[in-house]
C-alpha cells in the first residue's frame, strides 16, 4: 500500500511551489511534514489527494500510478481520506449525516446497508469521543468537537491514506496537547497510513514515525524525530526543528575556531554548516565558565528558572544570542559577563 | 484532439455566439446607427448636430448639475445614518433599519407620485414651507429620498468592519468622539463613500421615473427625458439623434462603471472580514431620544408620503382633502374595472416569473463556469452579459427598436410581449449572475473538496452540496430578479403597446393623463400586492432556513 512520490514538481503560472519531491509513504506510517508557513506542504496534500495535475513526476499509490502531467486519478476514485484545516464541515448536514456521507457514496465504501452504516457511524463517533452529539449541526460544536467530527468523518471509510492539513493550528494551546494526544492513539489503536502536515515542530516530533522538513519548495531532510532533532542536516533544519545555537566561526578541516581564539574539533558536522561557517550546537552541549576560563564571552541577559535546570541567554560579543542550560543550584548573576566553551563529547577527538 | 475537447469547444463557439447576439448586439446596432443616414451611408452629421446644439449643452448641464448634487446629499444623508446605526445603541435599532430601507422596495415612481401629492399647491406641507416639488430642488430631493439607503447600506456594513481598535486608538491619542471619525473613520471609509456617490450618480443617470414624473412637467430636461422625448417624437431622423444622444449617456454611464469598478479594485483598507455588531457609542437615555428624531424623520420622509398616496386615492377630486365624507372608492373600482390596468398586473407577473426563470439559469451556468471552474471564456462571456447592466435603461429600449423593429423572417416581436422578456433578460441577468457569483465565493473549495475525497461524484456534489449550500444566496438574487422586472419603467415605456402594458407602464399613463388619483389607487393595489408577497416570501425563506438548520 505505500504511496510513491517521484520528481515531483509544481509551477503556478511561473512560480515554482515544489522543486523535485521524492518521497516515499509506507503502510501504516505517521509521517509528519513539517515546514514554515508557505513552503509548499498544502500544495504536496492537494497533490496527493487530486485537486492539483502536478507540472512534472509521478505519483504512485499501491504501484498504479494516480497522477503524472498529463493524467490524474479523480479524488473520488483514490480511497483517500482528509482533514481539511478549515475543517470543511457542511453547515446543512448533522454530525451523523456528514460521518455516513462518505460511506454512501464512496466507490470503496464497504458498508453496504443502511444498517452497516450506522453501526460504523456509532463507532466512529465513539472512536472520537463525539457518539453523545450525533444530532447537532456543525453551528453547534465547538472547536475541539468540529476537529473531532471532521476526523471521524475522514476515517469512517477507512481510507488507504489520511491527510491531515494542519488540523490543530485552530485550537487553543491547551485543546492542541489534548488531540495531539488523541491523534496518536487513534493512530496507533485503528492502524493506517497518516500523512500529517504541520508547521509546529512539537507537533511533528511528538507524534510522527517519520519527519520530512520542507523549506521554499524543497525538502531539506526526511528522518525519524531524533535523526532530525540530534543530527540536522544543514542550517536551515538546525534552527527549525533543533532549536539549536548555530555559533558563528571559521573551519578549517574539522576543526573550529570562535570567539576569540577558542578551538574544537568535531569529524561530525556536516559540510553544508562548514560552508556557512556555522557550528550548530544544542543549549545542552555549553557550559557557562567564568570569564577568564573562555576566550567565547558573552553578557548574560536573562535566567529563568525551569526546575531542574536554569535557561539563561547570553548575548555574545559578536551579538550574537545564546542558549545555555546550566545547573538549578549554580548561580549566574544577570548583566555580568560569562565565558562559554563548546562541551566536548565523548566520540569527538579520536 | 481528442473528441471531448472538440465537442468542448463547439460548445463554447455556440454559446458565445449566443451570447454576443443576445445581450451585445442590439446595443452595437445602436451605436451604429448614430453614424449611418438612411440614403448617404456612414456620416457624422448627426452628432456634429446634436453636439452644437444649446438645447442639448443645456441637457447635459442639467444631468451633471442634478445627478451631482444628489450624490452629495444621498451620500451626506446614507453616512450620516450609517454611522448612527453601525455605531450608537439607538433604541429600537432593527425596526428603524427596516424602515431606512423602504426606499429600496418602493419603485423610484411610485415614491414621486406619492410626493407629488404631498406637495399639492393647496396641501398642507405647500402652504407651510412653499416647497416646490417640479423644480431642480424638488428632483433633487427626490433623488435623494429614493437612492440614500445604496450609501447607507455600504456604510453601515464597512463602519461595521473597522476594527473598534482603530477608533479607540485614536480616542486613547487624546481625539475626541468627532475628531475620532473625521480623522480615523471617514479616511478609512474613504473609498467606500466614493464609490457608494458613484453608484448614486449611476442609478440616477438611469432613472427615468422621477425625472419624468417632475422634470417633464417643470420642463427641465435629462439625458434620459430627453432621450426618450427624441424617440417618441417620431421625426425623420429621431433615431439616429437619440442614437448620438445614446451614446454621450453610455460613454458617461460607463466611465462612472470604470471608475467604480477601479475603486472598489484600489480598496486596500485592512478590515475585518466579519461584521462587528455591538455598539461601540452608548447613548444612555439620549438612545431613545435619538431614537425619536430619526423616526420623525423616517416618517416625514419615507412613510407620510405613502399615507397621503393613498389617502388621495381614496378621494374623488385632486387635492380633496380625505375625510369621511368625501371617502369614496370609486378611484378603486375604476382601476380594477380597467382593462388596461388590468393587464398591467398580467403582464409584469408573467415577465417577471419568465424573467426570473430565464435569468437564474443563464447566471447559474455562467458564474459556475467561470468562478468555479475558473473557465477563461466563460469570465470573458460575464463580462458580455454584464455589460447591458451598466448601460441605462432608455438605450436599451432604443437599441430594442433599432434592432427588431423589423421582421426577422416572418417574425416579428416587435410589439408583443417577447420583446419586454428580452429585453428583461438583457438587463437583469447580471442581477442573477451576481448573486451566483457571491453564492459560489462563499462555498469554500474546501466544502466541495471534502465532497469528492468522500466519494461522491458530481451528480452528488451538486445534490447533496453545492445545491443546498447556495440555494439562500440565489433565491436572494431570483427574489430582486423578481422585484425589479415587476416594477420596470424605463425600457417598458419605449417598447409597450397595446395589450402590453405593464405595471409601471400603467402608472405612467395614468400620470401623464393627470388621472393622478387613478394613479394612486393603482400604485396603492400593487403595494399592498407587494408587501404581501414580501412577507410570503420571507416566511418561505424562513422556514426553509429553520428546516435547513434546524
Ligand atoms: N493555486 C495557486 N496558484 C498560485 N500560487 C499558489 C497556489 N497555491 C499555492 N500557491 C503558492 O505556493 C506556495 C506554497 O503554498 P502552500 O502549499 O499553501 O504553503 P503551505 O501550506 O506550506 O503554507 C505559496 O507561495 C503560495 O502562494
Ligand atoms: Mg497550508
Amino acid at each position: 500500500m505505500a504511496t510513491v512520490i517521484k520528481d515531483l514538481n509544481m509551477n503556478f503560472d511561473g512560480y515554482h511551489a515544489l522543486k523535485n519531491i521524492n518521497l516515499t509513504i509506507n503502510d501504516g506510517e505517521f509521517v509528519a511534514i513539517l515546514g514554515p508557513s508557505g513552503c509548499g506542504k498544502t500544495t504536496l496534500l492537494r497533490l496527493l489527494a487530486g485537486f492539483l495535475k502536478p507540472t512534472g513526476g509521478v505519483i504512485k499509490i499501491d504501484n498504479s500510478v494516480v497522477a503524472d502531467s498529463k493524467k490524474i486519478t479523480s479524488p473520488n476514485k483514490r480511497n483517500i481520506g482528509m482533514v481539511f484545516q478549515s475543517y470543511a464541515l457542511w453547515p446543512h448536514m448533522t454530525v451523523k449525516q456528514q460521518v455516513t456521507f462518505p460511506m454512501q457514496h464512496s466507490i470503496f465504501s464497504k458498508y453496504k446497508t443502511q444498517k452497516n452504516r450506522e453501526e460504523r457511524t456509532d463507532a466512529v463517533l465513539k472512536l472520537v469521543n463525539m457518539q453523545a452529539m450525533g444530532d447537532r449541526y456543525p453551528s453547534e460544536l465547538s472547536g475541539g468537537q468540529k476537529q473531532r467530527v471532521a476526523i471521524a468523518r475522514a476515517l469512517a471509510n477507512e481510507p488507504d491514506l489520511l491527510l491531515m492539513d494542519e488540523p490543530l493550528s485552530n485550537l487553543d494551546a491547551q485543546l492542541k496537547i489534548e488531540m495531539r494526544r488523541e491523534i496518536s492513539n487513534l493512530h496507533k489503536n485503528v492502524g493506517g497510513t497518516v500523512l500529517y502536515v504541520t508547521h509546529d515542530q512539537s507537533e511533528a516530533l511528538g507524534m510522527a514515525d517519520k519527519i520530512v522538513v520542507m523549506s521554499q519548495g524543497e525538502i531539506q531532510q526526511i528522518g525519524t524525530p531524533k535523526e532530525i532533532f540530534y543530527n540536522p542536516v544543514n542550517p536551515f533544519v538546525a534552527r527549525f526543528v533543533g532549536q539549536s545555537n548555530l555559533i558563528r566561526g571559521s573551519w578549517d578541516g574539522n576543526e573550529f575556531t570562535y570567539g576569540e581564539g577558542e578551538k574544537i574539533t568535531d569529524y561530525e558536522v556536516n559540510d553544508s554548516f562548514k560552508a556557512e561557517n556555522l557550528y550548530p550546537v544544542k543549549a545542552d552541549g555549553l557550559e557557562i565558565v567564568g570569564q577568564n576560563e573562555s576566550h567565547f564571552r558573552g553578557i548574560v541577559k536573562e535566567v529563568e528558572f525551569q526546575g531542574f535546570q536554569n535557561k539563561i541567554i547570553l548575548e555574545m560579543q559578536d551579538n550574537n544570542h545564546l542558549q545555555v542550560f546550566g545547573a538549578a543550584d549554580e548561580e549566574i548573576r544577570q548583566g555580568e559577563m560569562y565565558g562559554v566553551r563548546i562541551k566536548k563529547r565523548k566520540n569527538m577527538e579520536i | 484532439m481528442s473528441e471531448n475537447k472538440i465537442r468542448r469547444y463547439i460548445k463554447y463557439a455556440v454559446g458565445t455566439a449566443f451570447v454576443f447576439l443576445l445581450f451585445l448586439w442590439p446595443l452595437l446596432n445602436m451605436f451604429s446607427e448614430a453614424f449611418i443616414a438612411k440614403d448617404e451611408g456612414f456620416t457624422f452629421a448627426y452628432f456634429a448636430n446634436v453636439l452644437s446644439d444649446a438645447g442639448f449643452a443645456k441637457v447635459i448641464t442639467n444631468t451633471l448639475l442634478i445627478n451631482i448634487c444628489s450624490m452629495v446629499s444621498a451620500g451626506i444623508v446614507g453616512v450620516f445614518l450609517a454611522y448612527v446605526m453601525a455605531y450608537t445603541d439607538i433604541a429600537f435599532k432593527n425596526i428603524l433599519h427596516k424602515l431606512l430601507l423602504i426606499p429600496l422596495f418602493i419603485p423610484s415612481y411610485i415614491v414621486t407620485l406619492a410626493w407629488m401629492q404631498l406637495c399639492m399647491k393647496n396641501g398642507l406641507l405647500y402652504q407651510l414651507t412653499h416647497f416646490e416639488l417640479y423644480s431642480y430642488k424638488g428632483i433633487i430631493l427626490m433623488f435623494t429620498v429614493c437612492q440614500y439607503p445604496i450609501v447607507y447600506l455600504m456604510c453601515l456594513s464597512h463602519f461595521r468592519r473597522i476594527p473598534r481598535e482603530l477608533e479607540q486608538a485614536a480616542v486613547v491619542s487624546g481625539c475626541g468622539r468627532v475628531k475620532a471619525f473625521f480623522k480615523v473613520v471617514l479616511p478609512i471609509t474613504k473609498i467606500t463613500i466614493v464609490n457608494a456617490m458613484l453608484l448614486v450618480f449611476l442609478s440616477c443617470l438611469d432613472n427615468f421615473g422621477i425625472v419624468a414624473f417632475i422634470g417633464i412637467p417643470a420642463n427641465i430636461n435629462v439625458l434620459s427625458t430627453d432621450i426618450y422625448k427624441t424617440i417618441v417624437s417620431s421625426t425623420k431622423d429621431s433615431y439616429n439623434i437619440a442614437a448620438v444622444k445614446g451614446i454621450v449617456l453610455s460613454v458617461l454611464a460607463v466611465i462612472m462603471m470604470l471608475a467604480t469598478q477601479w475603486l472598489s479594485g484600489n480598496n486596500k483598507a485592512e478590515n475585518c472580514e466579519k461584521e462587528d455588531m455591538e455598539p461601540r457609542i452608548m447613548l444612555g437615555k439620549w438612545k431613545f431620544v435619538l431614537a425619536g428624531v430619526m423616526s420623525c424623520f423616517i416618517g416625514m420622509f419615507n412613510i407620510f408620503p405613502l399615507i397621503k398616496l393613498v389617502s388621495s386615492a381614496l378621494t374623488k377630486g385632486q387635492g380633496v382633502k380625505l375625510s369621511l365624507k368625501t371617502m369614496c372608492f370609486d378611484n378603486f373600482f375604476k382601476v380594477l374595472r380597467n382593462v388596461k390596468s388590468m393587464n398591467g398586473i398580467k403582464n409584469s407577473i408573467f415577465l417577471a416569473l419568465m424573467a426570473v426563470l430565464l435569468c437564474t439559469v443563464i447566471g447559474i451556468t455562467i458564474s459556475y463556469l467561470s468562478e468555479y471552474k475558473k473557465d477563461r471564456i466563460a469570465s470573458g462571456i460575464q463580462a458580455v452579459v454584464t455589460f447591458p447592466y451598466s448601460i441605462p435603461g432608455i438605450i436599451l429600449g432604443l437599441a430594442m427598436i433599432l434592432t427588431y423593429a423589423g421582421s426577422f423572417h416572418g417574425f416579428t416581436i416587435y410589439g408583443t410581449i417577447w420583446i419586454l422578456l428580452l429585453s428583461y433578460v438583457i438587463r437583469f441577468t447580471a442581477v442573477s449572475l451576481r448573486y451566483a457569483n457571491s453564492a459560489f465565493a462563499q462555498l469554500d473549495t474546501s466544502m466541495d473538496e471534502a465532497a469528492q475525497i468522500s466519494g461522491a461524484n458530481n451528480y452528488v456534489k451538486w445534490k447533496k452540496v453545492i445545491i443546498p449550500l447556495s440555494i439562500g444566496t440565489i433565491s436572494a438574487g431570483m427574489g430582486l430578479v423578481m422585484i425589479y422586472s415587476m416594477m420596470e419603467l424605463t425600457t417598458s415605456s419605449l417598447l409597450w403597446s397595446g395589450g402590453t402594458e405593464t405595471i409601471g407602464v400603467v402608472i405612467f399613463n395614468f400620470t401623464s393623463a393627470g388621472l393622478s388619483n387613478m394613479a394612486s389607487a393603482y400604485s396603492s393595489i400593487i403595494m399592498i400586492g407587494v408587501c404581501a408577497v414580501a412577507v410570503l416570501l420571507k416566511v418561505i425563506d424562513k422556514s426553509v432556513r429553520t428546516i435547513r438548520r434546524r
